[in-house]
């Protein structure tokens, strides 16, 4: 059977086909439509079928990545949303904001709030926080103000965020059930459904985003649905998340808050599925675009998830300045440069690279599109690393004495320093603060990446990997095969998944073995059922318990998983398993504090998705052609601008080896091969290059 | 001193901000007291060997500047018997520390046999010993009463630990397990910065990296100088009033004087009042942070807050006023007040000079601690209050931040959830929203401030204190705008009795079932009220920052 991966992202939708043997592979790109992007998935799957002769009856699986739903509160496209709350913390959605990101600029800025004040209104309810009822819920006021707020201000859905619901749902379940009997056509969502976790600022910001997004995506989803089947598809349509698992169509319409970033997610998880394939348990996933870079760490084969992330920064992607959402989420490194990063002297006379960013349009000088200002792009083709005639496969040409003329007027004459110096410096300062990025993230996981690997893609990633892994002491980098389509490639690597975590302190030697096993039943049951809803068989179910848990007063909790299922035999082992994991993650020995367990957490997954990259590449008509196409003149430091030769990506072969300095070009990217390290073209056409570090 | 380009520069430049970061992120994750794991009451920061402020991460506006005088005065201690592999420490107030909770710890970076720079860890910790738990102590008269005081130790001798000494130390405190965990995060904390300076040093080369620094500084003071220079030669005056001291004084009054000629700044704080007997003294070189903290908010945000962005700045200030108390006087309460009076004092002075950047004043502090056994574990608590902050000031870019704190934090410290409050300790939060008319008027308002109130869970009576100012002044209004109205906290006991709580008191008495009714200030306005918009007020009305419709 065929399998069609289908990720959309800013600028262009792309395309991934592969059969189970892996004999059949397929990549296919077309420009996104952004009014209903429905309309490029529907022609692009059209047309990677027709132009590989299959019939979208021998294909069982659509999977789907979108950006969807970060653009919708990005760009504020979602509805008119209300919001009821607990009376005396109508606030709490502005409070929980005031921590400033900045200390002494005066001019910070956050998003507006996706509920603004008016249209949170309070109702008469409290549940204790140890899950008693304390005051009723008032069902007569729920129906008063919702209708307020329907007829005065036009909500089309409605966010329902009372105090404690992680711990006792019941209010506000009653009060979404009578909202739902009596206005069915609002849409609903309560915090306790979509992230039944302790502390009400997070929890009731992600059920406003939740709200906000869903009758988009619950109308984009269904009309898409409808459109595979009328072409005559009657396979699975799968969802990725953001966590980089797949959801089925079902859930993903009650949760869309949770496909946030899913097309990043699915490269960061195909990079985690080559460290498998290659036998390289630990990785720094490397992604770098036009307009922003990703990163992120995968640790012996897992990539590092967590549950915090932010959307809809403001202030040049500033952290702190966006809505801090709770999902499940792949652990994505914000690193402030891309191709379109901006090039200037700031006030203390030192050259300074973004967080400004020309975009796509204008984009950088070189792109003659309007751009004024230099960009990174424009010094990387200064330096020789981009062709001008072979960007995105020769399909735009860049003028490069545009970029020269830019970079000598507004930068170098200023400095007195000469182009070369100064293009190297937009160059390096991009690596420099790329590292730092990579530095400070992996500090902040305790992430040891000595000895790991890079892997690099996206438009500029394989241009400044090898100088960010020398900078960071990393001996390898990749620069994997199919890179141009990397997420739609990854959206076939992923099994159907589905996790939930829920709040429920206790100290660990209060309970017993049941009550330990008796926090995760719920959620298995739960977490199964939304698998079973994706056509999951019960035996092909595996589920995971994890716990969040740490020492009694710290602050900050440590994943431990159990290694088993059998909850009641595990639970005599969670004291070392903890302690185990501790000393792992702080290089700290075991302190004699009680254990507090914050959030029990559960993952169920399907089976793991067959996928091979033996994609039926004939190697040995490759080798009767040079690869070499030619040299020009690209700058090493500190020898300055040599001669160096050109390689085509698509007529290198399996145990092909190219010394640095090399550039190797493919459609979508160049690969930069720096001098003294050597690369080696793999079994699977991935270029594995190894630095010599110290 | 080797000449180095604007490339090499920047790049250098880029990686001490990172090392100080990264500094800053280990000790966040092994910390052990929810103070520095939570509140982030902590710094990094690296000096040179001449003990001048190269890079700092800094998470409270107070912290910032603060280092370097606590690295002279070690400097200063083992001048020429420092070695590779050394810890040092020192807390005391008078000995280049701010306040004996706050004890740093410093590492020096060799390289070929030179000592080139040092990596600095300040750390609020939880408890320093002294008469009541936590440091501070509205009655304490002499320093003596607020804690154990480290004059300049070695800890560390080249790699080796002084157990005798660390031991000593930590029985001291309260808790001994605690003081030591928080202790090894900051060992560790500067000695990544060690490990990561030295190979910074490798990469680049002594020389560089140390001509690099002084191009750094230059530009910074290049930065500075140019703000400076805009505003017009003059001598501006400023002061600023703390309710009391809370030994019988009221109306203790700082004052400053600020020359601006040219692109230098003198800051002469000698008419300041007299030392007081309480906790409200600063110390010599927390009055030198509370200055820099003034002047950065003057400048640039962009300006790196290092020696050089300093240079331009001169302080005149004399021993025994209440910004530099002669050696043994109680400090603790320094670090919030009389820092917010220093700081307050300048930027009304200089509001004249730079209306555009002085901000309204923001909230003063007022700390609650509550102390009992707490039913839900059986064993003693302590509760900090965090929440209910008061509002910032306005400025000329916008209405001030509600909700935001002081001018010495300046909304750095995380809001608290609420359910995590009720479920750790035995209270209940009844509500926590904007209080309404609390912010000064203007033509930028203030934030709102916060109407809290409280119920005490608790099974048997439990203990208070308080610590703070401002319930008699108001948040400062600036440029024309209005004060704030002022703190108004109460303990309504359970027989219908309202106790009115004053910012300086020890052993309130607090029985289950008694709520605490916190109604912080909102911040200063900024310009003539008479210039704020019509759609403002309209909007402030419907969000129910103000209760009348004056649009």
């Amino acid at each position: 059977m065929i399998r069609l991966g289908v990720d959309v992202g800013g600028t262009f939708t792309d395309f991934a086909l592969i059969d189970d043997t892996g004999g059949q592979f397929a990549i296919h790109k077309q420009l996104t439509t952004p009014n209903d992007p429905s309309d490029a998935v529907l022609s692009g799957v059209k047309e990677i079928l027709r132009l590989n002769n299959i019939s979208i009856s021998d294909v069982s699986v659509v999977a789907h990545g979108t950006t969807l739903v970060t653009n919708a509160v990005i760009e504020r496209r979602g509805v008119c949303t209300g919001m009821l709350v607990t009376n005396g913390f109508e606030d709490i959605l502005d409070t929980g904001m005031e921590q400033r990101y900045d200390l002494f600029d005066l001019r910070i800025t956050y998003p507006d709030p996706i509920v603004p004040r008016t249209l949170r209104k309070s109702i008469n309810e409290r549940i204790h926080f140890n899950g008693d009822v304390e005051t009723e819920l008032n069902s007569n006021e729920v129906i008063k103000q919702t209708r307020l707020l329907i007829e005065e201000e036009g909500i089309e859905a409605l966010a329902v965020c009372f105090l404690h619901s992680y711990m006792e749902p019941t209010h506000e379940r009653e009060a979404v059930s009578l909202i739902e009997k009596t206005f069915p056509d609002l849409y609903v969502s309560g915090s306790s459904d979509v992230y039944p976790n302790m502390r009400e600022f997070e929890r009731w910001t992600t059920t406003a985003i939740n709200a906000y997004t869903r009758p988009m995506a619950d109308k984009y989803l269904q009309k898409l649905e409808r459109e595979l089947g009328s072409l005559g598809f009657n396979g699975q349509l799968y969802i990725m998340t953001s966590s980089g698992g797949m959801l089925a169509p079902v859930t993903a319409r009650k949760f869309p808050v949770r496909l946030l970033e899913s097309g990043p997610a699915a490269g960061m998880l195909m990079s985690a599925s080559l460290g498998k394939e290659l036998n390289l348990p630990n990785i720094l996933s490397f992604d770098l675009g036009g307009t922003t870079a990703k990163g992120a760490l995968v640790r012996n084969f897992q990539p590092l998830k967590t549950e915090q992330m932010e959307v809809d920064r403001v202030n040049e992607s500033r952290k702190g300045s966006g809505f801090p959402l709770r999902i499940p989420v792949l652990d994505m490194i914000e690193i402030g440069s891309g191709g379109g990063s901006i090039a200037r002297i700031d006030e203390r006379g030192l050259l300074k690279v973004g967080p400004q960013s020309a975009g796509a349009n204008p984009g950088p000088v070189c792109y003659s599109l309007g751009g004024k200002s230099a960009a990174l792009t424009d010094a990387n083709l200064m330096l020789g690393y981009l062709d001008p005639e072979f960007f995105l496969g020769g399909s735009m040409t860049l003028n490069k004495e545009a970029a020269h003329g830019v970079i000598r007027d507004n930068l170098a004459k200023p400095l007195n320093l000469s182009e070369t110096r100064i293009a190297w410096g937009i160059h390096e300062t991009a690596s420099e603060d790329i590292a730092r990025a990579f530095r400070i993230h992996a500090a902040e996981r305790g992430f040891d990446y000595r000895g790991a690997t890079m892997i690099a893609f996206g438009g500029s990633g394989p241009v400044h990997a090898m100088r960010v892994a020398s900078k960071l002491k990393i001996p390898r980098v990749i620069f994997p095969f199919g890179a141009g389509v990397y997420s739609a490639l990854g959206l076939l690597a992923s099994p159907l998944s589905f996790e939930l975590s829920r709040s429920r302190r206790v100290i660990l030697e209060d309970i017993d073995a049941e009550s330990f096993s008796s926090n995760f039943l719920p959620l298995i049951a739960e977490t199964s059922a939304s698998l079973k809803e994706a056509g999951v068989n019960d035996d092909q179910i595996s589920i995971t318990c994890q716990l969040e848990a740490r020492y009694f007063g710290q602050t900050h909790e440590i994943v431990v998983t159990l290694p088993n299922n059998n909850l009641v035999d595990r639970f005599a082992d969670v004291r070392s398993l903890f302690e185990k994991r501790y000393s792992e993650v702080y290089s700290f020995a075991a302190i004699d504090a009680p254990i507090e367990i914050i959030n029990w957490k559960v993952i169920a997954s399907g089976t793991e998705p067959i996928f091979k990259m033996n994609y039926g590449f004939r190697a040995e008509d490759k080798q009767k052609i040079n690869p070499m196409k030619g040299t020009r003149e690209v700058y090493t430091e500190p020898s300055g601008y040599e001669l160096t030769p050109i390689y085509d990506r698509y007529l290198l072969s399996n145990g092909m080896e190219i010394k640095g300095p090399a550039i190797i070009e493919e459609r979508e990217s160049t690969c930069v091969i720096t001098a003294g390290s050597r690369a080696i073209v793999d079994q699977f056409l991935n270029i594995v290059a190894e630095l010599d570090v110290v | 001193m080797t000449s180095v380009d604007s490339i090499t520069t920047s790049v250098v430049q880029h990686r001490l901000t990172a090392i100080v970061a990264e500094m800053g992120e280990a000790m966040l994750r092994t910390s052990y007291s929810q103070i520095l794991n939570s509140s982030r009451d902590f710094s990094t920061g690296i000096c040179d060997a001449n003990c001048r402020l190269v890079a700092q991460a800094e998470h409270i506006p107070i912290h910032v500047g603060a280092l370097a005088f606590a690295a002279e005065s070690v400097d200063e201690y083992f001048k020429g018997s420092v070695k590779p592999g050394d810890v040092y420490l020192l807390n005391d107030p008078y000995f280049g520390g701010s306040h004996l909770p706050d004890v740093t710890a410093f590492v020096p970076v060799f390289s070929s046999g030179k000592l080139l720079f040092w990596t600095i860890n300040r750390a609020h910790h939880s408890d320093i010993g002294g008469a009541t738990y936590g440091a501070y102590n509205p009655t304490a008269t002499s320093i003596f009463q607020e804690g154990i005081r480290i004059t300049p130790i070695k800890l560390y001798d080249q790699g080796i630990v002084r157990q005798d000494i660390l031991d000593m130390l930590a029985t001291n405190t309260r808790h001994p397990r605690d003081f030591k965990g928080d202790l090894a995060a900051q060992i560790g904390s500067v000695r990544v910065g060690e490990r990561r300076v030295n190979a910074l040093v490798e990469e680049f080369g002594a020389d560089v990296v140390l001509g690099a620094v002084e191009s750094i500084l230059d530009s910074a003071e290049q930065q500075a100088r140019q703000v400076i220079n805009e505003w017009p030669d003059g001598v501006y005056r400023g002061e600023a009033t703390l309710d009391d001291d809370g030994h019988g004084r009221v109306d203790v009054t700082v004052r400053a004087e600020v020359n601006v000629s040219g692109s230098d700044i003198v800051v002469d704080l000698t008419s300041s009042d007299e030392q007081s007997d309480g906790f409200l003294n600063s110390s010599y070189a927390n009055m030198r942070s509370a200055v820099t903290m003034a002047i950065s908010y003057l400048l640039d945000p962009e300006t790196p807050k290092n020696h050089g962005s300093q240079r331009p700045v001169n302080v005149l200030a004399k021993e025994g006023t209440i910004v530099w108390s002669k050696e043994g006087a109680p400090v603790t309460m320094c670090t919030s007040h009389c820092s917010n009076e220093i700081c307050e004092a300048i930027i009304v002075a200089l509001s004249e000079a730079c209306p555009q950047r002085a901000t309204g004043g923001w909230g003063r502090r007022f700390r609650v601690a509550i102390q009992g056994e707490n039913p839900k574990t059986g064993g003693g608590f302590i509760w900090h209050l965090f929440h209910a902050r008061p509002g910032a000031g306005g400025s000329s870019e916008g209405d001030g931040w509600h909700n935001s704190g002081e001018w010495h934090s300046a909304g750095g410290l995380k809001f608290g959830s609420v359910e995590l409050a009720e479920a750790r300790f035995p209270l209940h939060f009844d509500k926590h929203e904007f209080r309404r008319d609390s912010a000064g008027d203007g033509q930028f308002r203030g934030g709102a401030g916060v109407d809290l109130e409280l119920t005490v869970e608790t099974e048997k009576p439990a203990l208070a204190n308080t610590a703070g100012d401002g319930i008699k002044y108001g948040s400062r209004g600036m440029v024309g705008g209005e004060d704030s109205k002022p703190h108004a906290y109460s303990l309504l006991k359970l027989d219908g009795t309202e106790r009115k709580l004053k910012t300086k008191e020890i052993s309130v008495d607090v029985d289950p079932g008694d709520k605490f009714i916190i109604r912080s200030a909102g911040g200063g306005g900024w310009g003539n009220p008479a210039n704020r918009s019509s759609e403002a007020r309209a909007l402030d009305y419907k969000n129910e920052i103000t209760s009348k419709d004056r649009a």
